[in-house]
């Protein structure tokens, strides 16, 4: 479509040069590219070692399947959040890492893998893969996951690194 | 031959905007569980029967509210010990027994109550119900406690278990 366009407005001009009648009747919609900037860590924050998985949600609530959490001493639990630009309106889809391909490490060798990805985008305000942008041309996504320790888990910091795409349907 | 080229970079430039894709770190802190063994007994040493009460303190030492002890003759009285184990540097909250829960008993069934628990911890060496793991994910609770004794206690050895719960704040 806005190819189309381009080619009608450049065909237009070079017709003027060599006629005097001029009509257009091409319309295009410009609309504004989308884009997404991460905004801030996914932190599952301290876990006692344990068998067992802990989650946490979107919207920062953190659960587990076995005893893993301390009380106060809990570092800052949170979703991963990124920020998007785009043309106010319109819908998007989001593409989250697939299980079994994201895995974190600590210093030595030891890993935890990362599973269930899953996020919330503000505009839209539910836990799927499929957002709005905003009235003022943004959105906030926050996405959650679970993570899976063991007990012979090294006890220490781990890391890792995830993509999200976004799309416009 | 512009109109080409035009559409080529259009479509190009559509081609890259209509999806956009963005990293996050992903962090999480395993810790070392929790645990505690028993040490030391709590020992109220020998005790003359009357009515009142004896107190062995956390640090070590006793004390009664009558003329409890024999000069020489006191057994060994000593504060009970506790081993904790966990992440270093981590606090946690103490649970002693309250007040006449445990009961100490004889061979015959006689009892004595025991009341007023007290803790130190020597990771934070204040009497109260929260302790420190040093830097090396270790400490030590000592444990003092109040026996009533009365005038009509059956002589003989008296004795029970109690238990201390840790957890991590």
């Amino acid at each position: 479509m806005l190819a189309i366009a381009m080619m009608a407005g450049v065909s237009n001009n070079a017709m003027a040069q060599n006629s005097s009648m001029a009509s257009n009747g091409a319309k295009a919609t410009i609309i504004a590219p989308i884009a997404i900037f991460a905004t801030g860590m996914l932190n599952f924050g301290v876990i006692i070692k344990g068998t067992g998985t802990v989650s946490v949600s979107p919207s920062s609530e953190r659960t587990s399947d076995y005893a893993s959490f301390t009380v106060t001493q809990l570092e800052d639990i949170k979703p991963a959040s990124f920020s998007l630009t785009g043309e106010a309106g319109y819908t998007y889809s989001i593409v989250l890492p697939e299980d079994d391909t994201i895995v974190l490490k600590e210093s030595g060798t030891d890993t935890m893998a990362v599973n269930k990805f899953i996020c919330n985008s503000f505009t839209d305000g539910d836990i799927d893969l499929d957002g709005t942008i905003g009235v003022e041309g943004g959105d906030l996504i926050h996405v959650g996951a679970t993570l899976t320790v063991s007990d012979s888990q090294t006890v220490g910091v781990y890391n890792g690194v995830f993509d999200v795409t976004i799309s416009y349907n | 031959m512009l109109a080409i080229a035009m559409m080529a970079g259009v479509s190009n430039n559509a081609m890259a905007q209509n999806s956009a894709m963005a990293n996050s770190e992903v962090i999480a802190t395993v810790i070392a569980p929790i645990s505690i063994n028993m040490g030391a007994t709590l020992s109220f040493g020998n005790i003359i029967k009357g009515n009142g009460t004896v107190t062995v303190k956390p640090i070590g030492g006793k004390e009664s509210s009558y003329n409890a002890f024999t000069i020489t003759q006191d057994g060994a009285d000593a504060n009970g010990t506790f081993k904790v184990s966990g992440e270093k540097g981590y606090t946690y909250s103490i649970v002693l027994p309250v007040n006449d829960f445990v009961v100490l008993r004889d061979s015959d069934s006689n009892s004595m109550a025991v009341s007023d628990f007290t803790c130190i911890s020597i990771g934070s060496p204040s009497e109260n119900l929260i302790g420190t793991l040093s830097s090396k994910g270790g400490d030590t609770l000592m444990v003092g406690a109040t026996i009533t004794v009365t005038d009509s206690q059956a002589p003989g050895s008296y004795s029970a278990i109690y238990m201390v719960t840790v957890s991590y704040n």
